[in-house]
């Protein structure tokens, strides 16, 4: 018999495999979230995305009921209902994958400015901060801001973006503190690692791994946020469900279609991304994750 | 006692200033500064009649009592739904959690709270089209003998979105808080120990987490009137919530400053019951 040594990349292939397969439950819903999004994203370009001229009535509409060809009807231009609210949800889907991102890396970066303070109460002013903006829901601030400044998407995201960084900033504290009490910090700190090697490469690490749980929870709240604020109009001339839902309300008696099916295909959206955001969150176990919209 | 509500009481108080200053400088931001408005908040002329009621006191009053009170009635219905449901839903899924009860029982209030709130109204609307052919609801009804059961079938109607998004979210957090307590090591050496599960739970689970499932109670407020805001406006229901976006949408200073500060100070209100409840607990209170 003899004894044959595996070559480099067998090995290497064999550990990716074996890392791969460790994480295979979480490879296959984050393959159905990309699966998804990549389908709203493929929702084509070049059409007129303001929904005031999309939903304008002309003076004889060519609109159609649903049927085979155009699953949810058409508009009084003959447009395909159906394909504006893909497109719709693709520029909320693309709002909320932005706010969301950029908000917890705030968030991130905001508590990381505490966490390298010694003491048990280095968090204390995080704590603080959300215990006083606690008592003011995000949404109404949303629309004073979006509303006061006029409506337009790019001050809503700004806007939005501020808010998820200040909301999930004790959130992401609270991890932080949790980790402390783990075991291999308390080895780390048995070792005489100091405090920024136990925050980078001990702590750090299971945040980040949490924070990818939080994103995909929050995906679809922040849609349904951007969607309420579009349906509101402060969002600007943009097309979005809430915008397309707003606009159709006036016509459910003439052409209901035009209001009801965009309210499907968003609430179908959100299902999904909510329960593919749970299942990323219960096995990536993030832990619960506060819902302010 | 007394002492420690008064403490709450001044800590509630502080949070509310610090909120009020910081909304005055958010509208002042957002209206002067991103959007060009020509009135400031200091100039008196900002400052005109609301929700399209007259000028004078005794008008304003008439009409913040009635949208308050629209609002209130809204709330009261959405908020005990939610702490019933919440709770009871929740204790019910920690006791069968060996069974995975939880997704089960939260399934269906996770399930229409992905619904967006707006276009529940368009749903109810062509519902009440076809049922009495006029859409929405039927405003020139009015009540004026006995108990006024269309104005709360109207609030109840108005509510269910913000119940099922509470409900999710609170049977999560007790569900959550119970497990947690439940995994604890004192919990299993009680079971090792042969101690009666029902014991356990309503003995040592429950009122050890007793202050986790407390501080749950207000957790869910900021999403509900988040809710109502956006629910009110798109049921043209004649509350708080709708009085807010009427005055965004008129850019009145004054409408904005009262429908938040009726938002927020009742937020507040509830979370300094909630602190009192928690510090007066007995553990609580030998801790100081």
């Amino acid at each position: 018999m003899v004894n044959k040594r595996k070559s480099r990349p067998l090995l290497w292939l064999g550990a990716l495999f074996a890392r791969v397969w460790h994480i295979r439950r979480v490879v296959f819903i984050a393959g159905f979230y990309l699966l998804m999004t990549a389908w709203l994203f493929s929702g084509g370009s070049g059409i007129d995305v303001r929904p005031a001229e999309v939903y304008s009535v002309p003076d004889k509409p060519l609109w159609e009921k649903p049927d085979s060809t155009h699953w949810f009807g058409t508009t009084g231009h003959g447009k395909d209902v159906f394909y504006i609210s893909w497109v719709a949800m693709a520029t909320s889907l693309a709002v909320a994958v932005v706010c969301s991102g950029f908000g917890l890396l705030l968030a991130l970066t905001f508590v990381m400015l505490f966490a390298f303070d010694q003491g048990l109460n280095r968090f204390r002013l995080v704590r603080l901060m959300g215990r006083t903006l606690f008592i003011a829901p995000p949404m109404l601030m949303l629309i004073i801001v979006a509303g006061g400044s006029g409506g337009s998407l790019a001050t809503v995201m700004v806007a939005l973006i501020i808010l998820i960084g200040v909301q999930q900033a004790p959130m992401i504290a609270s991890w932080f503190e949790e980790g402390e009490g783990k075991f291999d910090v308390v080895a780390g700190y048995a070792l005489g690692l100091s405090r920024r090697d136990i925050i980078l490469y001990r702590d750090l690490p299971k945040v980040l791994r949490r924070l990818v749980g939080a994103f995909a929870v929050m995906i679809p709240w922040i849609m349904l946020a951007e969607m309420m604020l579009s349906f509101l109009g402060v969002t600007g001339n943009r097309i979005s469900c809430g915008a397309m839902i707003s606009h159709g309300q006036h016509l459910i008696i003439e052409a209901p279609w035009m209001a009801v099916y965009p309210g499907v295909l968003a609430s179908l959206v959100v299902m999904v991304f909510s329960f593919l955001g749970w299942r990323v969150a219960s096995l990536l176990r993030t832990g619960e994750v506060q819902r302010y919209w | 006692m007394t002492r420690l509500i008064l403490q709450r009481l001044f800590f509630s108080v502080a949070r509310l200033g610090v909120i009020f200053l910081l909304l005055l400088l958010l509208m002042e931001f957002a209206f002067c500064g991103l959007g060009g408005a020509d009135q400031h908040l200091w100039q008196a002329s900002s400052y005109q009649p609301f929700g399209g009621g007259a000028a004078g006191l005794g008008s304003f009053w008439l009409l913040f009592g009635e949208r308050s009170m629209a609002s209130l009635r809204v709330l009261l219905i959405a908020i005990s739904c939610v702490l019933l449901i919440g709770y009871g839903w929740g204790f019910l899924a920690a006791r069968l959690r060996k069974y995975h009860m939880e997704t089960i029982l939260r399934f269906p209030f996770s399930a229409f709270s992905t619904i967006p709130g707006f276009w529940f109204v368009i749903l109810m609307a062509i519902y009440s089209y076809s049922i009495w052919q006029r859409p929405g609801f039927a405003d020139e009804v009015i009540v004026t003998t006995g108990p006024d059961l269309l104005g709360w079938w109207y609030a109840f109607v108005v509510a269910i979105p913000l119940i099922a998004a509470g409900s999710a979210s609170l049977i999560s957090s007790v569900f959550n808080a119970i497990s947690s307590e439940m995994s604890k090591p004192y919990i299993q050496g009680l079971f090792v120990g042969g101690y009666n599960s029902e014991s356990i739970f309503h003995d040592h689970v429950v009122k050890g987490a007793a202050t986790s499932l407390l501080r749950a109670l207000d957790r869910q407020l900021p999403l509900l009137f988040g809710l109502l805001v956006g629910v009110e406006f798109a049921f043209r229901y004649r509350g708080m919530g709708s009085l807010l976006i009427e005055s965004v949408n008129a850019a009145n200073y004054g409408g904005i400053l009262l429908s938040s500060m009726w938002i927020i100070g009742l937020i507040s209100l509830i979370n300094w019951l909630r602190d009192c409840a928690i510090h007066l607990q007995p553990g609580e209170a030998a801790n100081g």
